[in-house]
């Protein structure tokens, strides 16, 4: 019975394209993730507790710390692979929210996301949620200067919540910042929470997956009825193991070549501390680069506000996320399209859709390169000011320009692929 | 590659929407959700409250001495034109939001602000080091151009105008710190808390 049920599992067929493999390298990753977490977590101490530093590194002998920032800089620096373990962890954490960024690219500009595969479009957008949230926190748990520094943006942000910001900001720190045992309730979070939370979200998205078949490219000889494609046993699942040991490989390689959140140069968190230049991880400059560049607009109300973070820290991220969420609702509107499909569009067959994603594509890429205006000032020799006025130009100029570009371009690329002669279909907007 | 007939897919487990006992389940689901959140902001809103006592004030009062880092007092002869330093409530070093910077003005420098002619003290004015943006400490100081610069976001306040935002994205100056001198000892003292809560902003903080 349960031979029968692995031999159908294995004629399964699984389309093959190049950008399929997105996907599946955010999945090896969260499975690096997992694996380096797990080893980490025997060594790490999600301890507050103050220790004064007597290990072997010059810099910090004598330095007061918490238990957690020296296991963290005993481990980076003692010797047996732990800093390549560490970062490794931090690799497959950028390399993780990055595959998923362009798997989601992939879906979008391909239509993957239309009937019957809405709901698991909604179950991707909360995946890319939850790693963003949970590499937030990973960050932290370091307890060095710059981890903390972040902990005091993500407090400030949900104090600025209106009417009960104040007590959702004490709720999560146990407190007035910092709080009581910051490192241990956010080790809990990054820890148990969201990697349950994840979990549970990836196991239904492969599971519709299976259930549904995945998608195809459109092909002269392929329909929505057919599928097309290797079967998992052998020639998918060997190309899918294949790459799954060069994702460790490259993780690893990474993770021990390639140095990332040196903490022990960063020094341990104190509440009077901070560092220059200070920034988040890629995939959150795009807020950053907002708190910097957006003029400060807050809202006061007779003897209540709504403080400039709330609209920038808050508001515009839930907002970008409403918009993923209901993305499929509103192009299903624009087009009247109900019908399931199974074949992928070309992104050129979708001008509006393209030129949309595009434009939403290069809000944050302006916004991302904005969180390093300080850097790029130094680098450039340009003051502050001048900078953050740049940025805002650009921010008003660049989406709009490479949405029209992409737009005149998947048009005309559209256009040239429909045989001479041919009489025109409604038009794909 | 293979191409063959994709097959129909088996409905999910548990019927359709039009499944009546099934909409009433969820309409149950919903009702009890909605009973939760209803408790939950209630205890929200009161928890709001409380916290918002806490942030209102801090370990600062009047006569209380000024230290540094190292917990000495700080006198009111010492320090260089320009020189900046980390400050805290005596008794409470390292309480993170009484952190203050206590600037030593250079000759002829003076801060205006209404109502706080008597906020300085032989030379020296002394600020919240919490930045009204998003909380990060203050701790980049320009000395040429008198000004405070956080590094988070780069708001930057004016020290000789009352750090008002000159610059970045903070809307508020940071509050300032009324000093007076210890006649006794001659060590720079509190004239109380700062002029308005610190930090970052929230619901309830001009009530």
């Amino acid at each position: 019975m349960a031979r029968r049920a692995m031999a159908t599992a294995g004629r399964k067929v699984f389309p093959d394209h190049w950008s399929f493999l997105l996907g599946e390298i955010a999945a090896y990753s969260l499975v690096v993730l997992f694996g380096t977490g797990i080893a980490l977590a025997f060594v790490f101490d999600a301890s507050d507790a103050r220790v004064v530093y007597d290990g072997d590194y010059e810099p910090l002998a004598g330095v007061e710390m918490s238990r957690a920032y020296r296991s963290v800089v005993d481990l980076s620096l003692g010797g047996t692979a732990g800093l390549a373990l560490r970062q490794t962890h931090h690799w497959a954490a950028l390399v993780f929210v990055g595959a998923i960024a362009l798997h989601a690219c992939r879906v979008f500009f391909t239509g993957a996301f239309r009937r019957p595969r809405r709901l698991n479009w909604s179950i991707g957008v909360t995946l890319l949620a939850l790693a963003l949230l949970t590499g937030f926190a990973g960050v932290a748990l370091p307890d060095d200067v710059l981890g903390g520094t972040g902990a005091r943006i993500g407090y400030a942000s949900v104090l600025s919540v209106p009417v009960v910001g104040p007590g959702l900001a004490f709720w999560v720190f146990g407190g007035e910042f910092p709080g009581a045992q910051m490192v241990n309730r956010l080790w809990l979070f990054h820890v148990f929470v969201l990697p349950l939370a994840i979990a549970g979200a990836f196991g239904s998205h492969l599971w519709l997956l299976w259930r549904q078949t995945h998608t195809q490219m459109p092909g002269p000889w392929r329909r929505d009825r057919s599928i097309a494609g290797d079967r998992l046993w052998p020639r998918h699942l060997a190309r899918t193991s294949a790459l799954f040991a060069v994702v460790v490989a490259v993780l690893g390689a990474l993770g021990a070549t390639v140095q990332v959140n040196p903490v022990w140069l960063h020094g341990p968190f104190d509440e009077g501390a901070a560092t220059v230049p200070a920034g988040p991880d890629w995939f959150l400059m795009w807020i950053e680069g907002a708190l910097r560049i957006v003029p400060a607009v807050g809202v006061e109300l007779g003897s209540f506000e709504v403080p400039s973070p709330f609209f920038v820290g808050v508001a515009l991220p839930l907002a970008f996320f409403a918009l993923l969420y209901a993305w499929p609702l509103i192009e299903e509107r624009a087009t009247g399209d109900r019908a399931e499909h199974h074949t992928l569009e070309r992104p050129a067959d979708r001008p509006v859709r393209a030129a949309l994603g595009s434009t939403a594509l290069s809000v944050l890429a302006v916004l991302g390169l904005a969180a390093n205006h300080d850097y790029l000032g130094s680098v450039l020799g340009v003051s502050i000011e001048d900078m953050t006025a740049a940025f805002r130009l650009l921010l008003v100029v660049v989406p709009p320009s490479v949405g029209a570009v992409v737009f005149v371009l998947a048009r005309q690329r559209s256009g040239a692929r429909r045989p001479a002669g041919a009489r025109r279909r409604a038009p794909a907007a | 590659p293979v191409e063959e007939e994709r097959h129909a897919r088996p409905p999910l487990p548990g019927g359709g929407p039009g499944d009546a006992g099934r909409r009433r389940a969820l309409v149950l689901a919903g009702a009890g959700a909605l009973v939760v959140a209803a408790g939950a902001l209630r205890w929200l809103l009161g928890a709001s409250r409380r916290a918002e006592g806490a942030l209102s004030s801090t370990a600062w009062r009047p006569g209380v001495p000024l230290v540094d880092e190292q917990g000495r007092r700080v006198s009111a002869s010492s320090g260089a034109p320009g020189a900046v330093v980390t400050v805290w409530p005596e008794g409470h070093l390292g309480d993170d939001d009484a952190q203050a910077v206590l600037v030593h003005l250079g000759p002829g420098q003076a801060v205006t602000g209404p109502g706080r002619q008597e906020w300085t003290a032989s030379g020296f004015v002394a600020y919240s080091r919490l930045c009204t943006h998003m909380g990060c400490p203050v701790a980049l100081y320009q000395v040429e151009a008198n000004v405070l610069v956080c590094p988070c976001h780069q708001a930057t306040f004016d020290v000789l105008r009352g750090a008002r935002p000159v610059l970045g994205p903070a809307r508020r100056p940071l509050p300032q710190l009324p000093l007076a001198v210890d006649g006794a000892e001659g060590v720079l003292v509190a004239g109380g808390d700062f002029s308005a809560p610190v930090g970052p902003g929230y619901w309830g903080r001009r009530r």
